[in-house]
């Protein structure tokens, strides 16, 4: 999977999530750009993200984005680390 | 010593930065060590008493982090190692700070007989030890490199944050001490470390002691208080409570900048806030970014992860069942703010305040999920619809922070109940007498001057880190202040500024009292 499909998926994701299908992210994207993105909504993008992709994060792993670009990676990284 | 005393401005901080630096020249590891010897040596000033319980803490945590290193491969045994590590933690702090308090209720209760004699507190306990938490639980989950014991004592002792924080995370200061230029002296760090260290000593001397000089007499004396006289010290506390404490942040992370260490912001305008929510990303940011990683982020992982394999969903139309908002929202809130309430003190009104914010938090988010679907993006607020919300806020916080400082519940609902004029008491010329600390009608129209004075700032002006935006004062984002030429410069008018504010700020070091944070 490319960063590119990653991102259509977060996007879809994210559409879901807020229940607002006006939601587009780039990989800049960052909480302050999507109203409502707070604690509560984090930990449910996570959750969401764990099982569409099949992976599992670690809570400093998640502490640490600063965007979606980010989160992107962390999750190509997850993918690859469980692919080998 | 203080960081707001001549002997650590005069002598101290100048020779450990000197020492540091000249060590620096030689090898890495020499700086490092003389780094923490200095650190000690600020340590064991107030008490040399502590320090074995600080040497004490640092052994046991090191140890066990190591274990915890070791044992990657065998999972089951190194959670096991994590979990009696966070316990001998959490016992050591239970037994310094909350032992007392647990003897004496049971005593006052009639269900224990004798008791055991006081226990100091020491210093900078609490903060010490959750630094230490947090490190064992980034080397459980592989996120601590630049491990060792001299590193490990330089992470926790580094005097800046010691006492009273901000809490650190481990990736975050080590790569920065294991920076080679990080050991040679650069001037321009000097200056700007020295500026917001003056900015953050104006805070502390110039505005908040000042402002405390009520609030003493005031709790001790809740009962009494007319109505005018009880907002005094209500807001007189909220107002001396945050320049104290940020301006004790912006002193340790100005420190810090001279030691070419950059620290993570610790305020953002709080009271600027206009959500209980947001007032929690502005206020002890670094409390509130520690416990949302290791408590409420858990808590919350652990509900929704189960709820997903359970097929419930996880999303906005799931948070408005009941059994996923209290599930999803209420409990992993209520029980992340019960904890941060019960981490101050031993108090039942710590458990109140936390309880208190834990409840605000929850409406604040109940209000996001329930309250009728806006279209689009929510468009800005309008300025009256903004200034409601940014003064039901403080009034929120306002509360919370009475509970926060009296010495009881019943001491605070006493201070609430004069607020809303039970004890008496109206506008009138003798209102006016009781504000003042000096009792007379002149005093006590200063008295509302000064106030009103500090409203101004905290509602108007620019905090430290926007002054100081143009040179990365902190690690964090930060926004350039509105009125530009509030903007600090390496310029003349600028350094005359300072200088007459380092001055003004430390010839009233005299009347200084403690941080109001060095009790946690």
């Amino acid at each position: 999977m490319d960063r590119q499909e990653i991102l259509l998926k977060l996007t879809d994701l994210f559409r879901e999530i807020f229940d607002d299908s006006s939601i587009v992210l780039t990989e800049a994207t960052t909480a302050e750009d999507v109203y409502g993105w707070d604690s509560l909504n984090h930990v449910a993008i996570v959750v969401q993200t764990e099982r569409r992709f099949g992976v599992k994060f670690q809570t400093s792993e998640i502490e640490e984005l600063k965007n979606v670009g980010d989160f992107i990676l962390l999750i190509e990284k997850k993918l690859k680390e469980k692919a080998a | 010593m203080l960081f707001n005393s001549y002997i650590f401005i005069f002598a101290f901080l100048p020779i450990a930065l000197v020492a540091f630096f000249a060590a620096g020249r030689f090898s890495i590891r020499l700086a490092g060590a003389v780094l923490v010897l200095s650190s000690f040596a600020f340590y064991s000033w107030w008490d040399p008493r502590f320090l074995p319980v600080l040497l004490g803490s640092i052994t046991f945590n090191y140890l066990m982090s190591e274990g915890i290193a070791r044992t990657a491969k065998r999972p089951s045994l190194q959670y096991w190692l994590l979990v009696a590590a966070i316990a001998g933690n959490i016992g050591a702090l239970a037994y310094f700070k909350y032992l007392g308090a647990i003897v004496e209720f049971f005593r006052d209760n009639g269900l224990f007989e004798g008791g055991i004699g006081k226990i100091a507190l020491p210093l900078g306990i609490s903060f010490f030890t959750f630094t230490q938490i947090g490190y064992l639980v980034d080397v459980k989950q592989g996120a601590a490199a630049e491990r060792g014991f001299l590193k490990f004592l330089l992470f926790v002792t580094f005097f800046p944050h010691l006492i009273a924080g901000p809490i650190l995370h481990h990736r975050e200061i080590m790569p920065q001490f294991a920076r080679p230029e990080t050991y040679r002296a650069s001037s321009r760090n000097i200056v700007i470390g020295l500026t917001i260290f003056v900015i953050g000593m104006v805070k502390k001397c110039l505005l908040a002691d000042p402002t405390s000089v009520v609030v003493a007499p005031g709790f001790a004396d809740a009962a009494q208080l007319p109505v005018l006289s009880a907002w005094n010290v209500a807001l007189s506390y909220s107002l001396q409570l945050y320049f104290d404490f940020s301006g004790y942040s912006d002193m340790a992370i100005g420190i810090a900048r001279m030691f070419n260490v950059r620290f993570p912001l610790n305020f953002n305008s709080p009271y600027k806030s206009a959500s209980v929510i947001d007032y929690w990303q502005r206020w002890h940011m670094s409390l509130s970014r520690y416990l949302n990683l290791l408590l409420y982020n858990p808590i919350s992982l652990a509900v929704m992860r189960r709820r997903a394999e359970a097929g419930l969903g996880t999303n906005k139309a799931a948070y408005k069942t009941i059994g996923g908002f209290s599930g999803m929202v209420l409990l992993p809130t209520m029980a992340t703010m019960f904890l941060a309430g019960i981490w101050h003190g031993a108090g039942l009104q710590f458990i109140v305040f936390g309880l208190l914010h834990g409840l605000y938090l929850t409406i604040n988010h109940a209000w996001r999920i329930f309250r009728p679907k806006q279209q689009g993006q929510a468009a800005e607020d309008s300025a009256p619809v903004h200034v409601s919300k940014v003064l039901l806020t403080y009034g929120a916080v306002l509360i919370g922070a009475i509970f926060f400082r009296a010495p009881s519940c019943a001491s605070a609902m006493h201070l609430l109940a004069g607020m809303i004029g039970l004890h008496g008491g109206g506008a009138n010329a003798e209102a006016l007498l009781h504000l003042a600390p000096d009792a007379t009608i002149g005093g006590g129209i200063r008295q509302l001057a000064w106030i009103a004075a500090l409203y101004v700032i905290v509602w108007g002006a620019p905090n430290t880190q926007q002054i100081m935006c143009d040179v990365e004062p902190a690690l964090g984002k930060f926004t350039p202040p509105r009125q530009l030429w509030l903007k600090w410069r390496l310029n003349l008018p600028w350094a005359i500024a300072v200088g007459v504010g380092a001055v003004a700020a430390m010839m009233s070091i005299g009347n200084s009292s403690e941080f109001l944070y060095f009790q946690f």
